[in-house]
């Protein structure tokens, strides 16, 4: 049986060494480490498993150091992985298998690179050359991108190369935690910089600086290189799909939409079923307000097979990706229906990617049917574990909707969530449904070391505001004990000179409306009104469509028509607000002054297709009732009695 | 100059004749003119411009008479002209009278219509050597006989102008020529010219049976180098079929004369206008971009000015309208107007599509700065599309330069639905309103009610009452004066209100486009009419089908952008 030695250069990767190993140690009959100057603990990771540990200086030469592992490799044939990778095998004894093949000189493995953070990653699958026989010839060459292919080609050019089958292995390389600092990116910029100086005509090296550059946000210099790379190259070569997006990327990214979509045509032409330039495409399209074609390109790119490995395709671009946005775009033509639709598939799709669900809850939340919210959440995701039902909570609470968010959370706090965050959270939805002592019970066992302390005393102090409760005190200093943001709002809240005014800071006004806001919902309106009147008039002005939009969700409509006519008094009138003032006035069934509003708008805006559909709902609903009507008087039958003759 | 006559027969032609004569009395030797029976004051005035007036008897010959001016003409040169046709540029003929040639075509266009740009163009032997073999032949349509053929030259300058008659007059020389052309064919039936100029005849007069007969005979029977006649013959057989409704024969006579004609602009024109009929736009879409690329034909062709040209140019917008290109479309009404300012065509579709990209005041911007404001034309059509948008401010912006007696009923309307009552009263007047002006006495209700005087409203009701004909319509304002004032009214089972509810329609159309978004009286009169209208079942069916028509309008423009995904908008019909 033939025989594999792994071969490893590392430096400094005492995180990631052990699951390297762990994975290769049963399946591998050598292991060589190569460790050029480690001052973690990496030697002492290396030497829990058998290996053959080399220390040697660094040289500024990756090669030096990969060809020093080759030389001591004992094995048939050579594996080698870095630290940060980690080898599995779908099938028992996969790696073995490839060695039975007598023609093979040497394989190509499959590799999923982990991308963005540990809660949701990403995965990008891409293809690498990893294992060939141990020949004394094959030696690897490049100081900074070290390449062993050329060698094998030189000596041996008809050398049979197979790509390996049921192996994978996972990179982790590129995650945030991985990625601490801008100087992992600068290193790489300047490793393949070094290079590019000594083989300024080397395509792959063009192509790889450009994707360097655009990690590094350089995207200008992005784009020339990757135009450069892109020359001369023929159709074929395995990097060119890879290329022609991260052009795309690049251009998207300098909001240069129409030149992206030319790339993409010339891209789709000669690779027809590459799904993330349909995606590109999808997005650029969004951007230059063409929307019709934006659905097409998501729809396309939803449509296509399996991905080649080389396209290396982002996750989520047959799926969760471009549903998501199928969904926005539904959206913007009013049609939630539909929305729903594309959301619930891409929430399905990949159950990680939370805004999916965040928009289905804004929806049900907005909808007209408060008890179909809870069974609609119900079907779409079963909530088992604790964390779930802890976020759904969260997302819940977000959208103002406290009754089902204190189930959700309940839920969890019974299956262990005891965190300070958690009692918070319910202390805030128990004081929306108007049971202060469950809420006081909670913020009580909030401590004052608790990062959470600060909020407990904001919450208290509406508690007892709300309900004029005397028994709730505050130690005198309390103002020291909050950060500054604060101040302003408990001074409204706890302050004995009831009109007292305050003076406020652009970073004072989110808790302070949140504040408001929950005043409203929970009906205390006279009090709310008091309130807003100590408030510096030009911050209210400037918040007024939102305290509008509040009292219309709590159906105060006669509030509601105040801060909003308040608020085209003092702001330009705008888009969003004419739509908000056309929905108030459907709401109050008033009709042809939301048709009037609606017209308004879209001369205003006239290529945002909202306010057409809003006012050709409205002239669909005033037809709907117009008929209701006919049908009940043809019901009621000819006599009324209560009529009036007159002219 | 000193080289060529004038040969003219004139009969009744006192309203051209001086105009006629004296454009070109400066630039010719000699006029010399033939009156063949006038009535009127035409010998008069010919003599004041020539001593050379004759008198002849009117043998139904237009050759003969025609003949008889030749030979008492004396200039080297003579120029056959008739009385309602002037020269463009008279002074170049005397260029032409120095060639070798014995004879000249010269361009002749044809008016359909005031407008400068709406002519036909085609050329005619009418300047030729002062020589007697050269003489007329035909009793009508006369042809000038016996120039060898290498002798005649073409020339596209000066051209001669066929002023556009009145129908009156031209149907009435129609019906003589009629009988003309049927006795010379009856003379000579193998003579297929005689056969074209009947089917002309019988088109002018819209008898397009008659026209077809003729036209399919000279078809059928003249060989293709005939080339001024037969590619005559074919656009105006395509032209019968079209107007007979034998759409499809129409396009398959395109698509023959194309392929002997591949320079005839008119047929790939034809062509397009057939398939966008049929709603192929795409292939409508080809026929017009040869059209516009094969730009003016031959002067041997009878060829509609603009068909290679201007009206190309706005049928590919079109084409690309209805296919949603709004781009390209953008783009080929542009080139339309710049080869023809004041042409109308294009503004509908070019607002149309501007509405959607540019907020309104933008878009009367780019009309203002790209001159298309001038004529009273586009000010009128483009006041409308503004109403029509919801934007009557810029209605009466464009107005402004327009003389209010052209225009005032849409002025008044304009000025009520921008919150002008006051002056949509001043513009109406105090006089009596009568039949022509129904419209008036809604928009002086209106007006009146929004000036809170009601009695003067009342009146205006009253006033017309005793006119049987607009009974309905003051019936339909004194209940909508009564429901403003929440006086509602039953109506008795037996009324018919067929007559007035599209009063209240209309008006309940209207105000959607008012100006003032947020009034109070407006909204006050839309109740008042939904109300009204709603009282009835006949009334509701008025007001759903109403409804319908403005979502059906929306729909159409969300798909002018947005077709290809209607299906996130648009809404089944409501039973």
């Amino acid at each position: 049986m033939a025989t594999i030695s792994l071969c490893m250069i590392v430096k400094n990767e005492a995180v990631n060494l052990d699951r390297c190993l762990a994975s290769v140690t049963n399946v591998v009959d050598e292991i060589i480490i190569v460790d050029t100057g480690s001052t973690d603990n990496t030697p002492v990771i290396a030497e829990k498993y058998a290996v053959k540990l080399i220390k040697i200086p660094w040289n500024n030469n990756f090669s030096e150091a990969r060809n020093t592992s080759l030389e001591a490799a004992t094995g048939d044939w050579i594996l080698f992985l870095d630290a940060d990778e980690q080898l599995t095998e779908a099938v028992p004894d996969a790696l073995a298998n490839l060695t039975t093949n007598i023609t093979a000189e040497g394989y190509f493995f499959k590799i999923i690179n982990v991308l963005g953070s540990e809660s949701a990653p990403e995965y990008s699958p891409d293809v690498v050359f990893r294992m060939f026989r141990n020949k004394r010839d094959y030696r690897f060459d490049g100081a900074i991108h070290e390449q062993i292919l050329p060698a094998i080609n030189k000596n041996y050019p008809q050398a049979l190369l197979l790509s390996a089958k049921d192996i994978i292995i996972y990179h982790y390389g590129y995650l945030e935690s991985q990625i601490t600092d801008k100087s992992k990116i600068d290193r790489n910029l300047q490793m393949v910089e070094t290079a590019l100086a000594t083989q300024p005509d080397n395509k792959l090296l063009q192509y790889q600086y450009g994707v360097e550059l655009y990690r590094a946000g350089q995207y200008d210099q992005a784009v020339k290189v990757l135009q450069t790379a892109a020359q001369g190259i023929p159709n074929n070569t395995s990097y060119l799909p890879k290329l022609i997006r991260q052009l795309v990327m690049s251009l998207y990214k300098l909001r240069q939409y129409q030149q992206a979509l030319a790339y993409i045509r010339q891209g789709t032409a000669l690779f027809p079923d590459y799904a993330d330039l349909y995606y590109f495409a999808g997005l650029c399209c969004f951007e230059l307000i063409d929307y019709s074609n934006s659905i097409k390109f998501f729809r396309q790119a939803i449509a296509t097979a399996d991905q080649p490995w080389h396209y290396a395709s982002f996750a989520g671009i047959r799926g969760f990706r471009s549903y998501y946005l199928l969904g926005q775009l539904a959206e913007l033509f009013c049609n939630e229906e539909e929305a729903l639709y594309y959301y619930v598939r891409s929430f399905q799709n990949c159950p990680t990617f939370i805004a999916p669900l965040q928009q289905i809850i804004k929806i049900l939340v907005q909808g007209e049917e408060p008890d179909f919210i809870g069974p609609s959440l119900h079907k779409l995701c079963e909530c088992c574990t604790p964390a779930s039902n802890l976020l759904l909570g969260k997302l819940l609470l977000a959208e103002r909707c406290y009754p089902l968010a204190l189930e959700y959370l309940n839920n969890a706090a019974a299956n262990g969530v005891n965190s300070a965050e958690s009692k918070l959270l319910l202390a805030i939805c128990y004081t929306q449904s108007g049971d202060y002592y469950q809420a006081k019970q909670l913020l009580n066992r909030i401590t004052s070391t608790s990062s959470y302390y600060p909020l407990k005393l904001i919450n208290l102090a509406f508690i007892r505001w709300l309900a004029d409760d005397d028994t709730i005190h505050f130690p005198a200093d309390i103002s020291q004990l909050v950060p500054n943001s604060f101040v302003p709002t408990l001074k409204l809240l706890t302050d004995s000179d009831l009109n007292s005014t305050i003076r406020l800071q652009p970073e004072d006004s989110e808790i302070l409306l949140d504040i408001i806001i929950r005043g409203i919902a929970r009906g205390a309106w006279y009090k709310i009104d008091h309130l807003l009147t100590r408030i510096d008039s030009a911050w209210l002005n400037d918040q007024s469509l939102t305290i509008a939009a509040t009292y219309a969700r709590y159906l105060n409509f006669a509030e509601a028509e105040r801060w909003i006519d308040r608020y085209r008094q003092h702001c330009s009138t705008n888009y969003e607000a004419l739509m908000f003032l056309g929905r108030l006035k459907t709401k109050q069934h008033q009709y042809w002054e939301a048709a009037q509003i609606y017209r308004e708008a879209m001369s205003l805006a006239p290529q945002i297709p909202k306010a057409y559909i809003h006012l050709l709902k409205t002239y669909q609903e005033l037809q709907h009732r117009t008929l209701q009507q006919v049908n009940n008087n043809a019901g009621d039958g000819a006599d009324n009695p209560s009529t009036q003759e007159g002219s | 100059m000193n080289s060529i006559s004038i040969a003219m027969i004139v009969r009744n032609e006192e309203n051209y004749l001086a105009e006629c004569l004296s454009q070109i009395a400066g630039a010719v030797a000699e006029i010399v003119i033939v009156d063949t029976g006038s009535t009127d004051k035409t010998i008069a005035i010919a003599e004041q411009f020539t001593p050379n007036v004759f008198t002849i008897e009117w043998a139904n010959d237009f050759s003969q008479a025609r003949n008889f001016a030749l030979s008492k003409c004396s200039s080297p040169w003579i120029l056959s002209l008739d009385a309602d046709e002037l020269l463009d540029k008279p002074h170049l003929l005397s260029e032409l009278a120095t060639s070798d040639n014995d004879a000249f075509l010269l361009p002749i266009k044809s008016y359909n219509g005031p407008n400068p740009e709406d002519y036909s163009i085609t050329c005619v032997l009418r300047l030729f050597r002062n020589n007697p073999s050269y003489r007329f032949s035909g009793c009508i349509h006369e042809q000038l006989a016996g120039i060898p053929y290498d002798k005649v030259g073409t020339s596209d300058q000066p051209v001669i102008i066929h002023r556009c008659l009145g129908t009156k007059l031209r149907n009435g020389k129609r019906h003589r020529n009629i009988n003309l052309l049927r006795r010379q064919i009856s003379l000579a039936n193998d003579n297929y010219l005689y056969q074209y100029y009947l089917g002309c005849e019988w088109l002018a007069f819209h008898n397009y049976r008659q026209a077809y007969k003729c036209f399919q005979m000279v078809y059928a029977q003249l060989p293709d180098n005939c080339v001024m006649v037969k590619s005559g013959t074919v656009k105006r057989l395509i032209a019968c079929q079209r107007a007979l409704g034998n759409i499809k024969e129409a396009l398959c006579l395109c698509l023959q004369a194309a392929l002997i004609y591949p320079d005839y602009t008119d047929i790939f024109f034809d062509g397009g206008i057939i398939l966008e009929q049929f709603g192929e736009y795409e292939a409508a879409l080809q026929w017009f971009t040869i059209a516009r690329s094969l730009q003016q034909p031959p002067l041997t062709y009878w060829h509609l000015n603009g068909s290679g040209s201007f009206l190309a140019c706005y049928h590919l917008g079109y084409c690309h309208q209805q296919l949603h290109r709004s781009a390209e479309a953008i783009s080929w009404y542009e080139q339309a107007l710049a080869g023809y300012p004041a042409f109308v065509y294009p503004l509908a579709g070019l607002f149309t599509l501007l509405s959607l990209q540019k907020p309104p005041h933008d878009v009367y911007k780019y009309f203002l700065d790209q001159g298309l404001t001038t004529t009273s034309d586009q000010q009128l059509l483009l006041a409308e599309l503004f109403f029509a948008a919801g934007t009557p401010e810029y209605s009466l912006q464009l107005l402004q330069t327009t003389s209010p007696d052209s225009c005032s009923e849409q002025l008044i309307r304009y000025l009520i639905y921008n919150d002008n009552p006051q002056q949509a009263l001043n513009v109406i007047g105090d006089g009596p309103l009568d039949c022509s002006s129904s419209p008036l006495a809604v928009y002086r209700v209106l007006a009146a009610i929004m000036l809170k005087r009601y009695d003067l409203a009342k009146q205006t009701c009253l006033t017309i009452w005793p006119n049987s004909d607009l009974r309905h319509i003051s019936q339909a304002l004194l209940l909508f004066i009564n429901q403003f004032n929440n006086r509602h009214c039953i109506l008795p089972a037996n009324f018919n209100c067929t007559r007035l509810l599209p009063i209240w329609r209309q008006i309940l159309a209207d105000c959607q486009r008012c100006s003032n978004k947020s009034s109070a009286t407006i909204l006050a009169i839309i109740t008042a009419c939904h109300l009204l209208l709603c009282g009835s079942p006949d009334g509701a069916t008025a007001f759903v089908d109403y409804c319908h028509k403005e979502i059906a309008a929306i729909e159409h423009l969300l798909d002018i952008n947005y077709a290809e995904v209607r299906g996130l908008y648009a809404c089944g019909t409501v039973q």
